[in-house]
């Protein structure tokens, strides 16, 4: 075992590091090292100003390493884990105990434990938060989210989820504003029916909940949105919040649905056209992942399909456009000639720049010449369509 | 002359000799002091100009105050290089005349003038973009090495953000972490001082040479260096 002449260089440079990374997968430290840092380290923390904290692993034997590194410095933790985590529970409560974050990201293939929101309520610093995990549109989760006064970023994964079930992440927010209003569903009640509970009923069938007169104004606080998963859920997510955020990323299912297309534009335009400066449209599924499939037929020609911008009607802060989609990427002069109206501070404009042109299809018909024929430039404009 | 009138001469002369011989060293002698106090005079202005470049001037004045009090109360203790300076000027002299582009290195040294230095800040955001480029910790390591000015910001870029555990591993002594031979793996494992035969029978040990303070760790299959050929020890720290 190390005595303490044989910490004396490491310690001198572990002074030094400000972020790390551990990945229990890559196995290129022994494990066994962790309790030699934790029992004969001469003083308490091996790494006494560490500030960013990246750990990924696969047991919960390596959850608990990392209780070592939670020192009061900390500002950021992105959390990577995978299934039966018992003890996940564990390791937020001792992160809560040490450390008033900036920024929490987790990622787990498990479920959040159920004292999540409880256990975490006192991180109220946090201004960047990022959860994908099963339990994560759970409605005390979105109750501690809309509470963070910080909160600036927020990312959310709403993939193979029911509409009730992303309705269900403002079940609990902000009862007093949203509710209150005259269009709100509870101002509605006459107290006829008060005993009986319609909560469950609302939940199952969504009733009510997709009309634009539901909308609580959750999260004001709120500036940039990421949101990953079906463009119909996204819908119902988005109709919910208060209309400030100004940085909007969304990963889409590709293709989209035609009506959930359409009321995606129309919902952003509705509710963020006065704050939306950046917009950015991807796909949920990376591009290596989509062509493993077909890597076998390496001659087959992707599938291009037409997406059409006509649906969005203002977006008049709107700086940055982007949308990189691998299967709709047929756009027109109609398309750009809209954007160019409905959109008079766009600087930057990228329509599926990198997607593969199929062969079989015919040349595409935006030209630059006519795609800028109509557009006032009174700005510097960057496109990449 | 009787004999001994000649040696009472030759007596004579030679003291005479020996006389105007110690009155020239002591004559030698005094004109060395003097050049040796004028020389360190002249060496400790270049050694405050060198500081005063490296560090972008602000010890200047604190030196020039210390100056007179160092040379008249420790001549010797300044360091004198002004030899060498008179060289290299000499030197640098005949290769301008002579036409020659050589220049020795001291030449350079004197007249380089990294001012940055002077703000922390500065040298760390201009090793931070060193260290961005591609290969950047390779040549952000060789400046942490090739000048005592950079070191220390060097090594704090370095050291900023890590992307194992590995680099802070390997500090250890060789005799407790050792890496693995095998090129890719990078593989640090641990090695117990203790486990050696001697205390393998003190404490016990199995018939395989298994040290009884070190339970199995299956994640540890490392073969001992002190161990007798075939025996292995598993040293992983009770928790």
């Amino acid at each position: 075992m190390p005595v303490d002449a044989d910490w004396k260089h490491l310690l001198a440079h572990a002074d030094r590091v400000k972020k790390i990374t551990y990945e229990e997968g890559a196995h290129n430290v022994p494990t066994s090292i962790f309790p030699v840092f934790e029992g004969r380290c001469p003083r308490q923390w091996v790494l006494p100003n560490l500030t960013h904290l990246t750990w990924k692993c696969d047991t919960p034997a390596g959850l608990d390493r990392g209780k070592i590194f939670l020192t009061s410095g900390l500002q950021s933790l992105t959390l990577e884990i995978g299934h039966k985590f018992s003890n996940l529970s564990d390791f937020l409560a001792v992160l809560s105990t040490r450390t008033r974050l900036d920024s929490f990201s987790l990622a787990s293939l498990g479920p959040l434990p159920e004292d999540f929101s409880r256990v975490m309520a006192h991180q109220d610093l946090l201004e960047k938060v990022s959860i994908v995990a099963p339990g994560a549109l759970d409605a005390k989760v979105g109750k501690w989210v809309s509470e963070l006064p910080e909160l600036r970023s927020l990312r959310l994964d709403l993939t193979n989820q029911s509409m009730s079930n992303v309705e269900g992440f403002f079940d609990e927010i902000s009862p007093g504003s949203g509710w209150s209003s005259p269009d709100s569903e509870r101002s509605r009640d006459s107290g006829v029916f008060s005993e009986l509970d319609f909560t469950e009923v609302k939940k199952t069938t969504a009733f009510g909940r997709s009309g634009g007169d539901t909308k609580r104004g959750a999260c004001p606080q709120l500036r940039q949105l990421h949101l990953t998963g079906q463009a119909g859920n996204i819908v119902a997510f988005l109709k919910q919040l208060a209309g400030h955020v100004h940085t909007l990323e969304l990963a889409i299912e590709d293709p989209p649905e035609e009506h959930d297309w359409q009321d995606l534009c129309a919902v952003i335009c509705e509710e963020l056209s006065g704050s939306l400066r950046s917009l950015r449209i991807l796909s949920a599924t990376p591009f290596k992942q989509m062509e493993l499939p077909r890597s076998p037929g390496r001659f087959q020609d992707p599938t291009a399909r037409r997406l059409p911008l006509s649906f969005f009607s203002s977006l008049p802060r709107l700086a940055m456009f982007e949308i990189d989609l691998p299967e709709s990427v047929v756009f027109d002069n109609s398309d750009i000639a809209h954007l160019a109206t409905i959109c008079p501070a766009i600087e930057v404009l990228k329509l599926c720049p990198q997607a593969r042109w199929p062969a079989n299809l015919a040349s595409p018909s935006v030209t630059l010449v006519r795609a800028f024929n109509g557009i006032d430039c009174s700005h510097s404009l960057t496109s990449h369509v | 002359m009787s004999f001994s009138g000649l040696a009472n001469n030759i007596n004579v002369r030679i003291q005479r000799s020996r006389e105007s011989l110690r009155s020239t060293y002591v004559q030698k002698d005094n004109n060395a002091n003097k050049d040796s106090d004028s020389g360190s005079i002249k060496s400790t202005r270049s050694t405050s100009s060198i500081i005063s470049l490296l560090t972008g001037g602000k010890l200047k004045h604190q030196k020039s105050q210390s100056e007179p009090a160092a040379t008249q109360t420790h001549p010797a203790s300044i360091p004198r290089p002004s030899h060498t300076r008179r060289r290299t000027l000499s030197v640098f002299k005949k290769s301008a005349a002579s036409g020659s582009y050589y220049h020795p290195y001291t030449v350079y040294e004197t007249n380089m003038s990294p001012p940055v230095l002077g703000d922390v800040e500065a040298t760390r955001k201009l090793l931070e973009i060193i260290h961005d480029t591609p290969s950047g910790s390779r040549t952000v390591a060789r400046l942490g090495r090739t000048c005592k000015a950079f070191n220390e910001p060097a090594m704090d870029v370095l050291w900023d953000e890590l992307d194992s555990f590995l680099p802070l591993v390997a500090l250890f002594p060789g005799y407790i972490m050792k890496r693995v031979r095998r090129p890719g793996l990078g593989l640090v494992r641990l090695v117990s001082k203790c486990c050696t035969p001697r205390h393998i029978k003190s404490t016990g040990g199995d018939d395989n040479g298994r040290c009884a303070d070190h339970p199995f760790d299956s994640t540890l299959r490392l073969r001992c260096p002190s161990m007798p050929t075939g025996s292995t020890c598993w040293p992983t720290p009770t928790v």
